[in-house]
């Protein structure tokens, strides 16, 4: 069956719409994609829901810790290096106290689930206490699993390969932790990924584009002009039309006569 | 942009209807699947005469918790 110019003309705009919808939504496999997209995400919330929850837990998640021992003296000791002494003087926009890493290691548990602490050990009253704590950026984290898959082989390392983290020096320690994982798994699922959360956004985002392209590509044709509206008549937009049909009806007299007289002549 | 057609042509007659496209019915679900995702699941027919839905936040909860439990071990094993 053959289509008419009309039907043609739709069948190329909505062919042109739905150009490359044939894709399907994939999360992707390796751990570094996926943190991409879920970058991606949490700088612009397409969703409308997933970063306002993932906040909502970051900031419930974060609550005040206490030290309590035996000894009064330690006990002061511990709680003023979680709330004064912690990340002292690191920089201007880094935060003091255990409750702002806590805010750290719950940002990262949601995003990345890879969770890489580093420790610089100091002398702080007398005791050996870290002096700096922060969470690595999951997503830069390599891993290099040992060929027979020892676990105690596996090594790490941040942003490349010359730089391994080593679990202790002199006065550094590092704690990897991958809490919705197997131990032997080399990289994390991250949370978003685990609980399909992710997957849900990239086919909201692939319906709402969808949405909007339809939109963009409908509204000059709801604008457009229409020529002979009948509405124009309702709403006297035409002129006087009674003068009109006057002006018609004599000119079709005038026609009439004219024919008459011809024919009268011609007889003669 | 000018159309030419009979007087009587209605732009309906002619345009799919595009409030099946913008339908909310389309994304609810995903958004459901999010929530449910997050750990808020929903729980709906609490009422007979209208549609009422209320999203459990159970599972939410309780991630929050372990998140905080996890977290407590790390320093622990630090301290």
């Amino acid at each position: 069956m053959s289509l008419n110019p009309d039907q043609m003309f739709w069948q190329r705009t909505i062919n042109r719409i739905y150009n490359g919808s044939g894709k399907r939504i994939v999360v992707p496999d390796d751990f570094r994609s996926r943190m991409q997209q879920i970058h991606t995400l949490f700088d612009n919330d397409y969703t409308g829901i997933v970063s306002t929850i993932i906040d909502f837990m970051v900031g419930t998640g974060t609550v005040p810790m206490n030290f309590i021992t035996d000894n009064d003296n330690l006990t002061r000791t511990l709680q003023n290096w979680s709330v004064h002494q912690l990340n002292k003087d690191i920089n201007l926009d880094i935060p003091k106290g255990l409750e702002a890493l806590t805010t750290q290691y719950m940002r990262e548990r949601f995003r990345s689930s890879f969770l890489c602490l580093n420790i610089v050990w100091d002398k702080i009253d007398g005791l050996i206490l870290p002096s700096k704590m922060w969470f690595a950026d999951g997503a830069s984290i390599i891993v290099q699993p040992d060929e027979e898959g020892r676990l105690d082989k596996k090594k790490y390392f941040l942003g490349d390969v010359d730089n391994e983290i080593k679990m202790t020096t002199k006065n550094t320690t590092a704690i990897i932790r991958k809490p919705y994982n197997a131990w032997y798994d080399d990289y994390p699922t991250p949370y978003l990924v685990k609980r399909g959360v992710l997957y849900n956004a990239m086919l909201k985002r692939a319906l709402i584009n969808k949405q909007s392209d339809v939109i963009e590509e409908m509204i000059p044709y709801l604008l457009m002009i229409r020529a002979g509206d009948a509405n124009l008549v309702a709403k006297n937009a035409m002129g006087d039309i009674e003068a009109q049909l006057t002006k018609v009806k004599d000119s079709l007299k005038k026609q009439r006569m004219i024919e008459q007289q011809m024919l009268e002549f011609l007889a003669t | 942009m000018i159309l030419k057609g009979r007087y009587d042509l209605q732009l309906d007659q002619f345009i799919p209807d595009l409030t099946k496209l913008v339908n909310t019915t389309i994304v609810e679900p995903v958004n459901y699947d999010l929530l449910a995702g997050l750990g808020l699941i929903e729980l709906q027919g609490f009422s007979s005469s209208r549609q009422e839905t209320i999203l459990n936040p159970k599972v939410l909860v309780e991630e929050i918790n372990t998140a905080i439990m996890d977290c407590k071990k790390l320093y622990d094993n630090v301290v």
